[in-house]
């Protein structure tokens, strides 16, 4: 009962930091990644005894779904790659100045050094994307599938969060740095 | 502790500690590239410290041999050691310690100090001064003194070598521009990417570049009047800029590993609890579920 | 190789019309739907533009052309008439439209005079009524739009 309520209380505070711009956005993300993670074992059709990533090796075409790409603009956009064994998702985030251009990078770079731990990161992003993820059957097995899309959803939330966070302590940040060493003087 | 100091600690304490019964050894650093060695005489009566400056044959040339001849006076040699650009020698028995090992771990604060003293002597007592005084202190950045009436422009010269690190200083000087703004009585601040201000037209050896930042802060007259104070803000002005975007680096780490961890929390989530199949039984044996 | 040839698939199923029959049909459905939209009954203009949708063709720029028709009638629609033109649509007419949703959502990226967030509306209101079998025939269905 208690950790329900906990739960809930978690839930509510993530619900409010959430910008309700984003919402609509993540929601749709958020049910096509459901309908997109629906994946089964599939051994590969061409080599004898590989099981690969239908999504990456791309060797039959009959088993790769349509791509989807979901945008709220140039910069915001997630690409779903669906296949028969595996779904690839590739985020790229907002990057409105060169501010956040490094904040991006910099966040990017630190989930990419753990990768090992966050079992479902591809280590490369594929082109045109600042972040990959790819799904497959055997992590779909091993793992409860909506807890996964919560996990997606909540990185897309995460990270504009962080950027946008850090950009305004950076700020004031700057400014209590000038004021400080500038009020010497006077 | 936002503003730096200007003395060093440890030539403090070995200056401080020296009491003729130990050998003492040391070469340490400090800010802009300065070594400091210290040694004792063979009969560990004498103290030596020296220290080694790129900028300090300018500075010399700028004041800085009549303003150390002054504070330190006996203390300085004519002749420095060898690799090193002054030496000082402390006798064991000096009176005041305390006091003294204050001054000499200003060393590298009234070397850097000098020029500046100089210029603003110069100013309150309505002498003619060098129309721009040059001091090349780092291995590529130097910083210009230019007097203007009775207002004195400081412009630094700074390098970033890495491409975030421009990023991060733009914001940085920035807000120093803008402050400046709200507040009275401080010196303005201005500053230049890539292009030398116009203050520094036809000075030879101005190095320009994508990489280089142009801060340009101007001292008015108030300023001058608190020479010594003045001269001690100034001097630390591009070790504070730096020191400060490396704790906002430092901070910004420190923030995203966290969010990471979190990130990889709701990733474990995901995974059912694994059960636990091994069970002991009553009389302590193992039972395997499976 | 593989025993199933995406090409002779295709080939069977190839119903419908040919590129030139598109074609002209598209042209008129423009001129229909210019008709509906100059008169401001954008609402009209919906079932029009969702009727047989050019999936048989290979061309994409035949399905663009006619996808540039119906992003241009769901972007005309008034965000509270939404709800009300999808309560005349039929199942098939629905997972047409939603896989025009998906085009809209996509053209975000690439124009920036879209406006992402109509479509998320679209999306959000479609999905209701049609439900998740939409989303996963729009993704996994070979008759594209």
């Amino acid at each position: 009962m208690i950790i329900r309520m906990i739960i809930l209380i978690i839930a509510a505070t993530i619900m409010v930091h959430l910008t309700t711009a984003q919402v609509p956005y993540l929601n749709c993300i958020r049910t096509t990644l459901t309908a997109a993670i629906c994946l089964e074992n599939f051994a590969s059709q061409i080599v004898e005894r590989h099981n690969k990533p239908e999504v990456e090796v791309k060797t039959n075409k009959e088993l790769l779904l349509n791509p989807i790409v979901i945008a709220r603009n140039k910069q915001e956009k997630v690409l779903i790659e669906s296949s028969i064994n595996s779904v690839r998702i590739s985020v790229s985030i907002k990057k409105s100045d060169e501010v956040e251009v490094i904040l991006a990078k910099k966040f990017v770079r630190f989930l990419v050094q753990r990768a090992e731990n966050f079992i479902i990161l591809r280590r490369k992003p594929v082109e045109g994307y600042d972040i990959s993820f790819l799904v497959t059957n055997f992590h779909t097995e091993s793992m409860f599938k909506h807890k996964l899309v919560d996990f997606i959803i909540q990185f897309l939330e995460d990270i504009d969060r962080e950027v946008s966070d850090l950009k305004i302590t950076l700020n004031s940040r700057a400014r209590i740095v000038a004021s400080e060493y500038l009020k010497e003087y006077a | 502790m936002i503003l730096l100091e200007t003395s060093n600690r440890i030539l403090f304490d070995e200056v401080f500690n020296f009491n003729g019964e130990k050998r003492i050894y040391n070469i340490f650093a400090d800010f802009d590239g300065v070594k400091f060695h210290t040694h004792t005489s063979e009969d560990k009566q004498q103290l030596f410290v020296s220290i080694q400056f790129k900028g300090a044959a300018d500075l010399l040339k700028n004041g800085g041999q009549t303003y150390l001849k002054a504070v330190y006076g006996p203390l300085l040699q004519a002749k420095p050691e060898p690799g090193y650009d002054i030496t000082l020698i402390i006798d064991v028995n000096a009176p005041n310690k305390e006091e003294l090992a204050h001054k000499v771990s200003q060393l590298k604060r009234n070397l850097m100090a000098a020029p500046f003293l100089m210029v603003f002597d110069a100013i309150e007592s309505k002498k003619a001064t060098p129309e721009i005084i040059s001091i090349d202190y780092r291995s590529d950045e130097s910083f210009y003194i230019k007097t203007q009436g009775d207002n004195v422009t400081v412009i630094f010269d700074i390098i970033f070598k890495d491409s975030d690190d421009i990023v991060l200083s733009k914001i940085f000087l920035q807000a120093f521009v803008d402050v400046r703004k709200t507040l009275n009585n401080v010196p303005s601040v201005s500053f230049s990417q890539k292009d030398p201000p116009l203050e520094l037209k036809g000075v030879r050896g101005v190095r320009a570049g994508v990489n280089h930042g142009f801060v340009s802060i101007n001292l008015f007259p108030g300023h001058i009047k608190k020479a010594q104070e003045t001269a001690d803000l100034i001097q630390t002005f591009r070790d504070y800029l730096h020191y400060h975007i490396k704790c906002a680096k430092g901070y910004m780490h420190t923030s995203m590993r966290n969010r990471v961890d979190g990130l990889l929390q709701v990733l474990n989530r995901a995974k059912p609890e694994p059960v636990n199949t091994v069970k002991r039984t009553f009389k302590g044996k193992f039972f395997k579920q499976s | 190789m593989s025993n199933y040839e995406e090409e002779n698939i295709e080939e069977k199923t190839t119903g419908g019309k040919s590129d030139a029959e598109y074609k002209s049909d598209i042209a008129a459905r423009e001129r229909e739907v210019t008709k509906f939209l100059n008169q401001s009954k954008a609402v009209d203009a919906l079932p029009v533009v969702l009727a047989d949708p050019p999936i048989y063709t290979k061309s994409q720029a035949i399905k663009d052309q006619n996808a540039a028709i119906v992003i241009n009638v769901l972007s005309n629609i008034k965000e509270k008439e939404i709800d009300g033109c999808l309560e005349s649509l039929d199942a098939d007419q629905l997972d047409i439209l939603m896989k025009y949703i998906y085009r809209g959502l996509a053209a975000a990226a690439t124009s920036d005079n879209t406006n992402a967030a109509l479509f998320f509306k679209w999306y959000e209101a479609t999905l209701k009524k049609a439900g998740m079998g939409c989303v996963v025939r729009a993704i996994s269905e070979r008759k594209t739009v």
